[in-house]
């Protein structure tokens, strides 16, 4: 999927792209290229962690004061916990099987909040 | 020299050892600060959440939940004083104490000592048989006289007291409750919580263990990585899994 986004350079990160003579696009790039659950949960010494981390420390850091809202997640939570317990080869595997019923069940969720929220406007 | 268990503590829960060894705490200099931070004038006029409050406040919640328990009720009874007007006295100056404005709680809680005191020469000596708790071989604790009363109002023996502040605290209970906002009243782990200054002092010189640095940042990522456990049980055991971990490689390397 291509995404066009627009962002604000900070200074100090124009700077160091500048030194070393990068291309922002290619940091980000990078970065989302290794953002993933089913990784990270199965390896999680991999290099790919610290992208995760940052991911992790965003989440956590903007819910920090409403932590109910992991309620809805808790049994696609649970899954992934029982599923890197066994870890075996196909931890990954598995995990990604996780995260796309999650995500359909997620998906599904906010249609039916949406469908809900226009059937309450027009009734009031 | 054989010594009776109520002057003796001879257990220490590991959770408790575990989160002195990893900072780095002596665990006799950490329970002799919390000792002096007990403050009889704190239980009846309380002041603001500090090291004072919290020390105080631990041995309150103690009293109250042993209250609760059924079984324990038969040990309330009356509590002997030698003069029971010179007591009312007393407790009425530390009123008048708390009622006196321009005073900061470290002044009142100074003005409040010669009355704590007058308290404590009056009560029965039920329950402190000796001022000086031995902790292990050779090592000893010094009850305050804060600490005796409120031990003797009570009815609940020194040892039972720093027990119980003991086995509350646990890094890694704290560490799970915090984060999924399940966090419960636990004076204990305030009082280990609230100062760094207080820490600071207990070490005095001595410089936390290399390895103390390693255990925060593996805690750092750990935290995050925790982020699909909503399980508090599941939570705990991987803390104490980082713990004991730590534990173990900084007591074979002393």
């Amino acid at each position: 999927m291509n995404l066009t986004i627009t962002i604000d350079i900070p200074e100090d990160f124009k700077q160091l792209c500048d030194i070393f003579d990068f291309d922002p696009e290619d940091i980000f790039q990078a970065f989302a290229n290794k953002i993933s659950f089913p990784v990270f949960y199965s390896q999680p010494n991999s290099r790919h962690r610290w992208a995760n981390f940052f991911f992790l420390d965003y989440l956590v850091d903007t819910c920090r004061n409403d932590t109910t809202k992991w309620e809805i997640h808790k049994a696609f939570m649970d899954k992934m916990v029982h599923s890197i317990s066994k870890s075996d080869d196909k931890s990954e595997e598995a995990n990604r099987t996780v995260m796309k019923e999650w995500h359909q069940f997620i998906l599904n969720k906010r249609t039916e909040d949406l469908i809900n929220k226009l059937i309450d406007e027009r009734k009031n | 020299m054989n010594k009776p268990e109520d002057v003796t503590i001879t257990y220490i829960p590991h959770n408790f050892n575990v989160a002195c060894t990893i900072f780095n705490l002596s665990i006799q200099r950490f329970l002799q600060q919390f000792i002096d931070h007990v403050s009889f004038y704190d239980m009846i006029f309380p002041t603001e959440v500090d090291a004072y409050e919290l020390a105080t406040r631990t041995l309150s919640k103690y009293s109250y939940d042993k209250k609760e328990t059924p079984d324990d009720q038969k040990n309330y009874g009356m509590i002997a004083t030698t003069d029971l007007e010179g007591s009312v006295q007393a407790v009425k100056g530390m009123h008048m104490i708390s009622l006196q404005t321009g005073l900061n709680n470290k002044q009142r809680r100074e003005k409040a000592e010669k009355l704590v005191q007058k308290l404590f020469f009056h009560i029965g000596k039920d329950k402190v048989k000796s001022k000086t708790l031995y902790l292990g071989k050779d090592q000893t604790l010094t009850l305050s006289p804060d600490f005796c009363l409120i031990c003797e109002i009570q009815q609940i023996g020194p040892v039972e007291h720093l027990t119980n502040l003991m086995e509350n605290i646990s890094l890694a209970d704290m560490e799970a409750r915090t984060s999924l906002g399940m966090s419960l009243e636990n004076p204990a782990m305030g009082f280990y919580m609230k100062g760094h200054k207080i820490y600071n002092d207990l070490r005095s010189n001595e410089a936390v263990h290399p390895l103390t640095f390693n255990y925060i940042d593996d805690l750092q990522e750990l935290r995050l990585h925790l982020f699909i456990y909503r399980s508090l049980k599941l939570r705990v055991q991987k803390h104490q899994e980082l713990l004991d971990k730590y534990f173990n490689l900084i007591t074979n390397k002393l």
